[in-house]
């Protein structure tokens, strides 16, 4: 059986990050730090980068391996949606896999 | 035209007062006068002589409209005033059935009509809630104990307890219901209100009507920190259009006249809004909305002065407040003069009354 996709996510609306990586949430009041990293996953993610690309902001800008920037990029999300910063994303529907009951045989 | 002599109540520390007087001379300078109207010698803002030029004692709310009519009548002779400003929940029923004698001297009063001021109280929160279209809590309200042990039985453990002008205790077992009934009942009387716990984040939006249905500003903050009372002791102004939303909802069903404040709570699972509480003045933390660019007091004086108030611009987001507590050092023959005549007048000239 196919591994499940990792999920998506979307960020939430009204949130900005400032310069020095001060993030205030404009909905909730809630503020937040974010690494000198966080930032860059960050400005990728309301820039309209699908989740699933997003670790590539860390390989353009930092000198880290494709499987770490996954990893990390992983986490970061997972924490936004921890932070209430970010919404989960249904999967997208997955293609229909061929039936082994043959079409001739009909429940009672 | 000369600027108004406004008359503001709720002088001692962390009551509204303070906010209001600091908006108002903000919006209209040194010209504007200002007078306190006190209800103790040693309210800390009887002393600010940068904020009030004179300040009087009046009687407790308790006392009745009739011994405040005669006192405010006294006042008014030897320091006229062309506004009252009330910020405290137990004052506003009184001035409501007063307006019309003050009127007759010439006095406004900076308070909504009298159907919706009733509407809007803690025990007919539901019906105010309906009309404006928001989810409320469950709630009850009971105006005896028999009916208050009665009515008890229908929430589970936490739930609220509110006394009918001030206080909320969230109450966890028979005995602390007991206690919070009884404290409210010795403060206020009957009724009381039980209502459910929402849980999820507070917010409360400060709001200004102009008596004809339209919302003319609105800012809603979120607490960073609480005191011990649970009221708001640092807070920050937030974007949310459906809080906005909902204020001009209030403000439009209940034709409000004048500063109210929604208290609402944003429910941790469904996101929903839920309105717990509107008060009918402005609230401690309402010099916020000044910061954050709406002088909701300025314009809830104009709107009580009867003039036509244009909607406020849109406030900024991200203004924080953090209350501070300091001490004022009391003018001993100002303090003199309140003990001894009721009332101290720092204008040059000025009496003792």
């Amino acid at each position: 059986m196919a591994d499940s996709p990792p999920p998506l996510y979307r960020p939430r609306p009204r949130l900005e990050l400032r310069p020095s990586g001060f993030l205030l949430d404009r909905s909730s009041g809630e503020t937040f730090t974010l690494s000198e990293t966080a930032q860059a996953l960050f400005r990728a993610f309301v820039d309209g980068t699908p989740s699933d690309s997003l670790w590539q902001a860390l390989t353009a800008d930092f000198a880290v391996d494709e499987q770490v920037a996954r990893r990390d990029a992983e986490a970061f999300l997972r924490q936004l949606k921890a932070a209430g910063l970010a919404r989960e994303e249904p999967p997208p529907e997955l293609a229909a896999e061929p039936s082994l009951i043959d079409p001739g045989v009909q429940n009672a | 035209m000369r600027e108004p002599t406004v008359a503001v109540t709720g002088l001692s520390p962390l009551q509204p007062g303070r906010a209001v007087l600091r908006a108002l001379r903000e919006a209209m300078g040194p010209s504007l006068r200002l007078i306190g109207l006190s209800y103790d010698c040693l309210e800390p803002t009887n002393y600010e002589a940068d904020l009030i030029e004179a300040s009087y004692l009046i009687p407790y709310p308790h006392q009745g409209s009739g011994p405040l009519l005669d006192r405010l009548r006294q006042i008014h002779s030897e320091k006229p005033f062309d506004v009252i400003f009330p910020t405290l929940d137990t004052e506003l029923p009184l001035l409501s059935r007063l307006e019309g004698e003050l009127g007759d001297l010439g006095v406004k009063v900076a308070i909504p009509d009298a159907e919706s001021l009733a509407l809007r109280s803690k025990a007919r929160l539901p019906e105010a809630a309906e009309r404006a279209g928001a989810l409320v809590p469950y709630s009850r309200v009971a105006h005896s104990w028999e009916q208050m042990w009665k009515v008890c039985r229908d929430f589970a453990f936490p739930f609220f307890v509110k006394g009918q002008y001030f206080g909320a205790t969230l109450v966890h077992n028979g005995a602390a219901v007991e206690a919070a009934v009884g404290r409210y009942v010795a403060d206020w009387g009957f009724p009381v209100v039980l209502q459910n716990q929402v849980k999820g984040p507070e917010y409360d939006v400060i709001a200004l009507g102009d008596g004809r249905g339209e919302l003319l500003g609105a800012v809603p903050m979120k607490k960073l920190q609480l005191d011990d009372k649970a009221k708001a002791w640092g807070g920050i102004t937030v974007e949310d259009p459906e809080m906005l939303a909902l204020a001009r909802q209030v403000v439009s069903s209940l034709r409000w006249r004048g500063i109210l404040e929604l208290e609402l709570m944003r429910h941790q699972e469904s996101d929903e809004i839920y309105l717990i509480e509107i008060n009918p003045r402005v609230p401690a933390w309402g010099y916020l909305a000044v910061a954050a660019g709406q002088n909701l007091m300025h314009a809830a004086l104009r709107v009580a002065l009867g003039e036509e108030v244009a909607p406020l611009p849109p406030y900024r987001v991200g203004v924080m407040h953090a209350r501070q507590c300091f001490d004022v050092v009391c003018d001993l023959d100002d303090y003199e003069a309140l003990v001894m005549h009721g009332g101290v007048d720092r204008r040059p000239g000025g009496g003792r009354s």
